[in-house]
């Protein structure tokens, strides 16, 4: 049985290897106007590296954004298990320069070794960016650097006369929303058996079908969540039940009787209803787990992550279980921190709402979230904040959960033992796991 | 020897299908839902009239995680018998007004009772669709009074009864039998987006309100104005109350739904005023107190409010799109092109 292996983009040589200095490289920068061009060489030309840089990152996040914009600022809410997001939102305001990079591998925009570069320039751009005055006086981006940094701007997304969704993203989306699939239809059986991330897209793009589309192609979204979703139940891990189980308590709230008719016949095929939150309160805590992602992802989110740590606070000690996943992922953003460190004013606070997770909780969350949390375990890729995730486990006595996922297992005892490149290994296991061999990290 | 002659007898054997098809343990005695159905007919506390929702269910958790949003007062437990029934009543009923409903918990040989709401979000979606569904694992039946002496039972299974107590003909149209269809008519040019839930809200404020009104005419005008027969003589909104706009946004966070709550009390005021209320097709409330002249008074037999429903009837298809008319005892009748 074929799978459904992660999309990639046609490959281009966008930028020839013979181009090896500003103005060449810039001249492929299909995307970028003559001014734009100009004031980007002329940085380069005279030794401003990391002013032209800046410059150049910001036109190439922006026409990125703006292509995952034209896949539906909804769905993409929908990926990033945002509840407040709709259709009216502006992208610039929902989306942090990793979550664009990592939606734009994950739809094909971009191919994984692009997305590598393009991660790589943002950190660069945030290291310099961190810096004090007078350390910033003494440490320069180096012209190599920049080169390097130019190039996978103009190869991976400025190069391009249009930077496009892959169609093969298109098509499968365009399955589950203009034709209804029946329950033996191959393309189940092909769905099953694929990695994680596409049955956390295919209940995206349902649930973000099923809250935006009228007439036929609601009739057909719906039809399929009665096929997929109890197909694909048993698999799901707690994150994307809950999303199924949100969308049902959201149309419900939103007076939508087709759509409550459609989830509530499809949850209850799944006895699905444990999943329905008793409220919408626990969009609150997930709109302050939101604020943290976003400080920590930003810039100078050393500084920016203590305030929307203590709002979440200030939400109090109990976080209702269907925002559990989202909080705790926020939380250990903060104090795994990222290659350059942690925000040590938010680790109090954050330390004082991790107190109070219970054993079970701990288990919950690795059972249930970590193996499909990429932003967690794609931390475990880098030296520090592994070091830390090792620290949190012994601080949190994590060895001692009940695990149900072997891999989680595996990663957890190698913390234990402060066995660092098994926790790499792993973490890189359970990347692999949930892409397919082909989204290499 | 005289003989009693009552309703009873033959309100026992017309329950009894229903009854069997319900699958609820306590309407193996037809005479609880007896009780329970002319208890509701006329039902008074304190010598206030009240006319509560009672929902008898095998599973009342089941049927609370249905209902995000929802509120749950259990308020007792009693016996599953008649005795149980009236003590369920006579204790929940004065706290079932507004959102609140009452339960009733089938444990078999005992009850359990309480009140519950469902989502407190104006637009949300009718409580009925979600509880009184074939699907559901649960069973359940509702149990409503619709006009004095007319009460409705309905279950999840489909069974649907009108049990009027009084001296009407048994092909009677029931009280709000026509409500969907005003509620159509009014919303019949308002965009697909927001339809379902504007429809959702009216359906509920104007059962409410029309339980409670003493009789109303409703108007649908073709045009977006109030037509030349009505506005003559009337109270002409400067600005018509957009219910579509409101219930918009309301759905997408734009507006609290107090806004939308606060128009729906004013239209329950207009409700209890003289006189005929105006809508058009895009749910927009255009005026109301209006007053028409009688042009057949002669051919129609019975109050000004009757003789009133005879001359908008007669312009629909023309000026107007529906006429609807609820008489002082709670019956309707409708018209629409």
């Amino acid at each position: 049985m074929t799978t459904i292996a992660l999309w990639q983009p046609a490959a281009n040589e966008l930028v020839p290897a013979t181009a090896n200095n500003a103005l060449a490289i810039t001249a492929c920068a299909l995307q970028l106007g003559k001014k734009d061009k100009g004031q980007i060489v002329a940085a380069f030309e005279s030794g401003h590296f990391e002013m032209g840089v800046t410059y150049l990152w910001g036109r190439t996040i922006n026409a990125l954004k703006k292509e995952l914009s034209n896949v539906g600022v909804g769905l993409i809410g929908e990926m990033l298990g945002r509840t407040d997001v709709d259709e009216s939102d502006d992208i610039n305001d929902i989306l942090t320069e990793r979550e664009a990079i990592r939606l734009a591998e994950e739809l094909g925009v971009i191919s994984s070794t692009d997305g590598m570069r393009l991660r790589h320039t943002y950190e660069l751009i945030t290291h310099f960016s961190q810096m004090d005055s007078d350390e910033g006086d003494q440490q320069n981006l180096n012209q190599h650097e920049a080169l390097a940094s130019l190039q996978a701007c103009v190869a991976g997304v400025l190069g391009r006369p249009k930077i496009e969704v892959a169609t093969k993203f298109i098509e499968f989306r365009s399955a589950l929303e203009a034709k209804s699939i029946a329950e033996d239809d191959p393309y189940v059986e092909m769905l099953k058996g694929s990695p994680y991330f596409f049955y956390k897209l295919t209940i995206s793009v349902l649930m973000n079908a099923a809250k935006k589309n009228v007439g036929a192609n609601l009739e057909h979204a719906l039809a399929n969540v009665n096929t997929l979703v109890p197909a694909l139940w048993d698999n799901l891990r707690h994150t994307e039940r809950w999303q199924v189980g949100h969308a049902y308590a959201e149309a419900y709230a939103d007076g939508k009787t087709t759509v409550v008719g459609g989830l509530k016949s499809a949850l209850l095929k799944v006895k699905g209803f444990d999943f329905v939150p008793e409220n919408l309160r626990s969009d609150t805590f997930v709109k302050a787990a939101d604020a943290i992602i976003k400080a920590h992802e930003g810039l100078n989110n050393f500084y920016n992550e203590a305030a929307p740590v203590k709002a979440l606070t200030k939400l109090g000690s109990t976080i209702p279980t269907p925002a559990f996943p989202a909080c705790l992922s926020a939380l250990l953003c903060v104090t795994l921190g990222n290659g350059y460190g942690v925000a040590w004013s938010a680790q109090v606070d954050a330390n004082s709402i991790l107190e109070s997770v219970t054993m079970e909780r701990w288990a919950y969350y690795l059972n249930n979230v970590l193996p499909s949390d990429t932003r967690i375990f794609g931390k475990l890729f880098s030296q520090k904040p592994r070091t830390r995730f090792i620290e949190l486990v012994a601080q949190r006595n994590l060895g001692q959960v009940d695990f149900k996922n072997k891999t989680v297992q595996q990663l957890i005892e190698a913390a234990v033992k402060s066995n660092d490149a098994k926790v790499e290994s792993l973490a890189r296991k359970m990347h692999e796991e949930y892409y397919g061999k082909l989204g290499k990290a | 020897m005289p003989v009693n002659i009552t309703f009873r007898s033959k309100l026992i054997g017309d329950v009894h299908s229903f009854c069997k098809n319900s699958k609820l343990g306590i309407l193996n005695d037809q005479l609880n839902l007896v009780e329970l159905i002319v208890l509701l007919s006329r039902y008074q506390e304190e010598g206030v009239d009240l006319s509560p929702r009672v929902y008898i269910t095998s599973d009342v958790q089941a049927m609370a995680k249905m209902l995000p949003g929802g509120e749950q007062y259990k308020l007792g437990n009693s016996s599953a018998d008649q005795k149980g029934i009236k003590q369920a009543l006579k204790k929940c009923a004065p706290l079932a007004t507004g959102d609140w409903m009452i339960y009733i918990a089938d444990r078999g040989e005992a009850i359990e009772y309480g009140v519950f709401k469902g989502e407190s979000n104006p637009i949300s979606v009718s409580i009925d669709s979600i509880i009184l569904s074939k699907e559901n694992e649960f069973h359940a039946v509702r149990v409503s009074q619709l006009a004095k002496d007319c009460v409705e039972t309905s279950s999840s299974h489909g069974d649907r009864h009108y049990i009027f107590l009084n001296h009407r003909d048994e092909d009677s149209p029931p009280p709000l039998q026509f409500l969907e269809h005003l509620v159509g008519a009014i919303t019949s040019e308002v965009g697909e987006e927001h339809r379902e839930a504007l429809k959702s809200y009216l359906n509920k404020l104007l059962y409410d309100a029309l339980r409670q009104s003493h009789g109303c005419l409703i108007a649908v005008s073709v045009n977006e104005k109030v037509p030349a027969l009505l506005s003559a003589d009337g109270v002409i909104l400067e600005r018509p109350i957009d219910f579509s706009e409101l219930v918009s946004e309301v759905a997408s966070k734009r507006t609290d739904s107090a806004q939308l709550d606060s128009k729906g009390t004013l239209l329950k005021g207009m409700l209890n005023s003289d006189g005929i209320i105006v809508f058009n097709r895009r749910a927009q409330l255009l005026g109301f107190n209006c007053f028409v002249k009688a042009t057949n008074a002669d051919e129609v037999v019975g109050g000004a409010r009757k003789r009133a429903f005879a001359t908008l009837t007669s312009t629909v298809g023309t000026a107007l799109h529906a006429a609807f008319m609820q008489s002082q005892d709670g019956w309707s009748e409708f018209k629409g092109a």
